[in-house]
C-alpha cells in the first residue's frame, strides 16, 4: 500500500467534504495556494502584532448547523489530535475563530453568511488521514483509502456562544 | 499536442489542469528539488522554483505562480526572480495574484498593489519579447475578501486557452489587451498613489564617485564601478547576525533593474550600476552567510546586482 502525501489527503477530504453538501470555507493547502481563505485562530497569551503563536487549521467547513475544524496528515497523528481539542477547550481560542470567520463575511450559499448561522453552530474537531484507522471517538474521522473517503461522526461539540 | 504539467504541488496541478479543456489529459508531475529533474526543468527551478510549468510536445510553453497575498510590503518582491528566469528563456508567465484585497488581523485594511511590480513585469515583457504579465485576482468590492466561488480564474484561464491557441506564437490579441490595460491600470493607479512611481527611499540614484567617496574605507581597487557615471544604490538594514536570508531582497533587486535600470536582456545592459548596499555586515560575515553557491539560494544574490557594498569593501559581481 503507497503511502498518501498531505496534499493527497487534502485534496481527497475536501473534495469529500464539497461532494456530501458541507460548505469548506477555509483552509491552508500543505504547501502551495488554494482558492480558500487560510483562517487564522489567535494565541489568547499573545497581544502583540502579527501571527506568533496562532493557529491556521487545514480545513474548515461548515454542515448542518456544525462548523469543523480539520486537521490532516498522510497517518494518523496524536498531536493533531492533541491540538485539536486544545483548541475546542479554549472559549478565546474559539472567540478568535468566530472573529476571524465573522470579519471575512463568509458566504455559505443558501445558509446564508456565517455570522448568520453564528448563534445556531456548535464546533467540532475532525482528523483526515490515511494508513492506519485509530479510535478518537471525541473527534470526527475522515479515513482516505484508496481515493475514498469514509467519515466517522465524533461525540464533542462545543455549543454555540 | 502532449501536454504536461510540472507542479509545486499536486493541489494546484489541479487546479491548473481545470482551466482549460486541453489539459485534462495532461500528466502532472511534481517538480523536485533541483538536480532531480529533468534538464530542462532545472534550467527553470535554478533561481526559484515556480507553482507551474507547462510543456507542450516536451517545450516549456507557459510558466505560473499563483499567491493569494497582495503585493504590499515584504512580499513584493518576494516571488520575482522565478519568473525572471522563465522570461529569460522567453517562456510566457502569468502571475495570478490579488491587485486589492483585505488583509485581515488586528489592524484588518484593504491592501493594494505595489505597482513597482507591475511596472517592472511589463518592461520584462517589452525587454524579453514575451509576456511576463501579472493578472488580478479580483476581490469583492464591498468588503475586499478574495473571490472563490470559482468565478475568479475567468480571465486567467481566457489568457491561458489564448496561449494555447496561438502556440508557439506568444503574443495574441487576448494577451496584448491584457498588456494594454496593465499599462492604463499602472497609470491610474500611480494617479491615485504616486509614491509608487518612484523608486522608494531604500532605492537611490546616486553619483557613483560621490558615492564610492562616502565609504569608510579605501575604495580604489572597486574603480571598475566608475565606468558607469550612476548608480542604483539598494540599502539594507541587516545586521550581522540576520543577514542570512534571501526574500524578498533578492526578488526585489530585480524590480528596480527591470522597473528602472535593464535596456536588454543581460544585466550588462545597463547604463547605471545597481549596487546592494548592506553597510552593517562585514565581507567576511558576509560571505559566510551568503555564499555565491549555485547549491543555495544565497546564490539569487549574485543574478543582477553589479556588487554588493558592505562594511568594510565590496563584493564586485561580473556578468556575462
Amino acid at each position: 500500500m503507497s503511502v498518501l502525501t498531505e496534499t493527497q489527503v487534502f485534496i481527497a477530504v475536501r473534495d469529500f467534504l464539497n461532494q456530501h453538501g458541507f460548505a469548506v470555507i477555509g483552509g491552508q493547502p500543505p504547501s502551495g495556494t488554494d482558492h480558500l481563505p487560510v483562517i487564522e485562530i489567535k494565541d489568547p497569551l499573545y497581544l502583540g502584532r502579527g501571527s506568533k503563536g496562532s493557529y491556521k487549521p487545514d480545513l474548515i467547513a461548515w454542515h448542518k448547523s456544525n462548523l469543523f475544524i480539520i486537521e490532516l496528515k498522510p497517518s494518523f497523528n496524536q498531536q493533531d489530535r492533541n491540538k485539536i481539542n486544545k483548541v475546542l477547550n479554549s472559549r478565546e481560542r474559539i472567540g478568535s475563530l468566530w472573529e476571524s470567520l465573522v470579519q471575512r463575511n463568509i458566504n455559505l450559499g443558501e445558509n446564508g453568511k456565517i455570522s448568520d448561522v453564528k448563534s445556531n453552530t456548535k464546533v467540532v474537531g475532525g482528523l483526515g488521514y490515511g494508513g492506519r484507522k485509530v479510535e478518537h471517538p471525541e473527534l470526527w474521522r475522515f479515513f482516505v483509502k484508496d481515493g475514498e473517503v469514509e467519515a466517522t461522526p465524533g461525540s464533542f461539540a462545543i455549543d454555540p456562544f | 499536442m502532449a501536454y504536461e504539467i510540472w507542479g509545486d504541488n499536486e493541489n494546484e496541478s489541479l487546479w491548473f489542469q481545470s482551466l482549460d479543456l486541453r489539459l485534462k489529459t495532461a500528466t502532472v508531475r511534481n517538480i523536485g528539488r533541483r538536480g532531480t529533474n529533468s534538464e530542462l526543468i532545472d534550467s527553470l527551478v535554478v533561481y526559484d522554483r515556480p507553482d507551474i510549468i507547462l510543456l507542450a510536445n516536451k517545450k516549456p510553453i507557459l510558466v505560473l505562480e499563483k499567491t493569494a497575498e497582495v503585493p504590499t510590503g515584504h512580499n513584493v518582491g518576494q516571488r520575482v526572480a522565478r519568473l525572471v528566469r522563465a522570461a529569460e528563456h522567453q517562456i510566457p508567465v502569468l502571475y495570478f495574484l490579488p491587485f486589492d484585497a483585505r488583509k485581515h488581523g488586528t489592524f484588518t485594511g484593504i491592501c493594494s498593489i505595489n505597482t513597482r511590480l507591475i511596472k517592472a513585469m511589463v518592461r520584462m515583457s517589452e525587454i524579453h519579447d514575451v509576456p511576463v504579465l501579472p493578472v488580478e485576482w479580483p476581490s469583492r468590492g464591498e468588503d475586499g475578501e478574495l473571490i472563490n466561488d470559482g468565478s475568479q480564474d475567468s480571465k486567467l484561464a481566457a489568457l491561458i486557452s489564448s496561449l494555447l491557441d496561438s502556440y508557439p506564437n506568444k503574443w495574441n490579441e487576448e494577451i496584448n489587451n491584457h498588456e494594454e490595460w496593465l499599462e492604463s491600470e499602472l497609470e491610474r493607479r500611480n494617479a491615485s498613489y504616486p509614491p509608487y512611481e518612484k523608486l522608494p527611499a531604500s532605492a537611490k540614484i546616486q553619483k557613483t564617485a560621490k558615492f564610492l567617496d562616502g565609504l569608510d574605507f579605501d575604495t580604489k581597487k572597486y574603480a571598475s564601478l566608475l565606468r558607469r557615471q550612476n548608480t542604483l544604490i539598494y540599502k539594507m538594514d541587516m545586521a550581522p547576525e540576520s543577514c542570512r536570508r534571501e526574500d524578498p531582497y533578492t526578488g526585489t533587486q530585480f524590480i528596480y533593474d527591470y522597473g528602472w535600470l535593464r535596456e536588454g536582456p543581460k544585466p550588462t545592459d545597463r547604463k547605471t550600476n545597481l549596487l546592494i548596499h548592506v553597510p552593517k555586515v562585514t565581507v567576511r560575515r558576509w560571505s559566510e552567510a551568503n555564499p555565491n553557491d549555485p547549491q543555495r539560494k544565497s546564490s539569487n544574490w549574485y543574478l543582477t546586482a553589479d556588487g554588493i557594498v558592505l562594511k568594510d569593501g565590496i563584493i564586485l559581481i561580473e556578468h556575462d
